[in-house]
């Protein structure tokens, strides 16, 4: 099992990594019309919801801590809240272990408005130059859209398999 | 057994809520650097950035690749079109040019009647664009030249037709340009024909909107906005794009460089003009003049 861990993991890193690398294409016509969505907290939350073991916090705090340096963004801030966000939903991961997608989704929804907002507000509060409101709304609202698809692509990185972490984080159930 | 597996675990979430203690913490502290020394953060990520972006510019050509296909045949559909546009469009600037041929031979009879000395200093190289910023709350582009070329911060850039930016932080091999429409970029612009100040202030849309324009009604739709030099962070009198109103009825700019392909751009190679630092030096100046005019 462990070594399948590894596996996951390095899947994640080398997802990330190609994710990176296609934002910073010069000239991204998609980009050019509407913010682009964070592809790669999503993708992290996705992960968690359905294997919360895999992704230790350690590797989250790398991937972030780099996407912030190569995104031009405000270096830690963003890393900072993934962290706490990410965990908090790791403590909750039993109250959606068996519930339905879209139940997911919504508490998803939550956590990456709660996000998007505490970040606003604290570089408001260190009076950084920033967006308005409806840019950081309309990035949130993006971001949940995409849920469903970085769902999809989480199956590539931690397979199907659902039995692996029943036994450990809820007590044994079957 | 039991027992020592609860123990187990909650011994791993505590070592866990440590370590995620940690790095927040950790964090949170080069947040508050990058924030209290914004300069010198920069130029670490800058020196990352240049160290990171030529190693993978291999990884990123082949999605440069797949993007143009897709936008080439995106233009398929349109291409009777578009060939019908052009053809209109050459016939109009066939007469321009005519007209600017007319003109330039009678500004440079002009200019040289008047004996004007054109600044030699202001000329340019060319670059490519290397990679575009992640996030889409900054307007930043990369460029693969940079201090080994003799890049200095502050540098104009234009796409040959437009203002696109200017060079906000210099690596080895790279250079990073802000964009007109990054949230921090303010220019002084002069609105023609009316001549009326403004500032161009970006906000993440395509078209950053004119701030401080102090007789509002002198502007109009489709008026040409140019640089002042004001402030000595531009050469003077590069076009920047048209003035549109939105629908709330606010001045924001057309910009005249093509945002959607950005490819090579032109660094304009600028040296600082000399400014007049002490007045009295120049009164001194005139004085001495005076006497030797006197003299004579």
């Amino acid at each position: 099992m462990t070594s399948s861990f590894w596996i996951q993991r390095l899947t994640y890193l080398i997802f990330s990594f190609l994710l990176v690398v296609w934002l910073i294409v010069p000239q991204n016509p998609f980009k050019q019309t509407i913010p682009t969505p964070d592809f790669l907290f999503c993708l992290t939350l996705a992960i968690i919801f359905r294997r919360p073991n895999v992704l230790p916090i350690a590797l989250i705090g790398l991937v972030f801590l780099s996407t912030d340096i190569l995104f031009n963004r405000p270096i830690g801030l963003w890393t900072a809240i993934v962290l706490i966000i990410t965990e908090f939903a790791r403590t909750q991961f039993w109250r959606y272990n068996d519930a339905n997608f879209i139940t997911t989704w919504l508490f998803v929804s939550f956590l990456i408005i709660l996000s998007t907002f505490s970040h606003m507000i604290i570089l408001n509060i260190f009076v950084i130059s920033q967006s308005d409101f409806w840019h950081y709304l309309i990035w949130a609202l993006l971001t949940i859209l995409i849920y469903p698809i970085m769902f999809c692509l989480s199956f590539l990185i931690v397979g199907f398999d659902r039995k692996n972490y029943y036994g450990k984080f809820v007590g044994n159930r079957e | 057994m039991a027992r020592n597996n609860n123990e187990d675990v909650n011994n791993a979430s505590r070592i866990r809520r440590v370590l995620l203690g940690i790095l927040v913490v950790f964090c949170l502290i080069l947040f508050l650097l990058w924030r209290i020394d914004n300069s010198r953060a920069e130029n670490i990520r800058l020196a990352i950035l240049d160290k990171f972006v030529p190693n993978v510019s291999f990884l990123i050509s082949p999605f440069t690749v797949l993007q143009n296909i897709f936008l080439d045949f995106s233009s398929y559909s349109e291409i009777f079109q578009i060939n019908q546009d052009l053809t209109k469009e050459i016939q109009k600037l066939k007469y321009w040019k005519e007209q600017a041929i007319q003109w330039e031979a009678k500004y440079a009879k002009l200019m040289d009647l008047n004996n004007v000395k054109l600044d030699p200093k202001l000329n340019y190289f060319t670059a490519m664009v290397l990679a575009d910023s992640g996030s889409g709350f900054r307007q930043n582009i990369l460029i693969n030249v940079g201090s080994k070329d003799g890049i200095k911060n502050g540098w104009a850039t234009t796409d040959g037709l437009g203002l696109v930016g200017r060079v906000t932080g210099v690596g080895e091999q790279t250079s990073l340009v802000m964009l007109l429409t990054d949230t921090s970029s303010k220019i002084a612009v002069a609105i023609q024909p009316s001549g009326e100040k403004a500032i161009v202030q970006g906000d993440n849309t395509r078209f950053p909107t004119l701030e401080l324009i102090e007789k509002g009604d002198l502007v109009n739709a489709g008026d040409r906005i140019f640089t002042t030099g004001d402030g000595e962070v531009f050469p003077k009198g590069l076009l920047i794009g048209r003035v549109v109103r939105d629908s709330n009825g606010r001045e924001r700019v057309n910009l005249a460089a093509d945002y959607k392909r950005l490819t090579f751009l032109k660094v304009m190679r600028m040296t600082p003009i000399e400014s007049v630092i002490e007045s009295d030096a120049i009164i001194g100046q005139d004085t001495t003049d005076d006497k030797e005019t006197s003299d004579d």
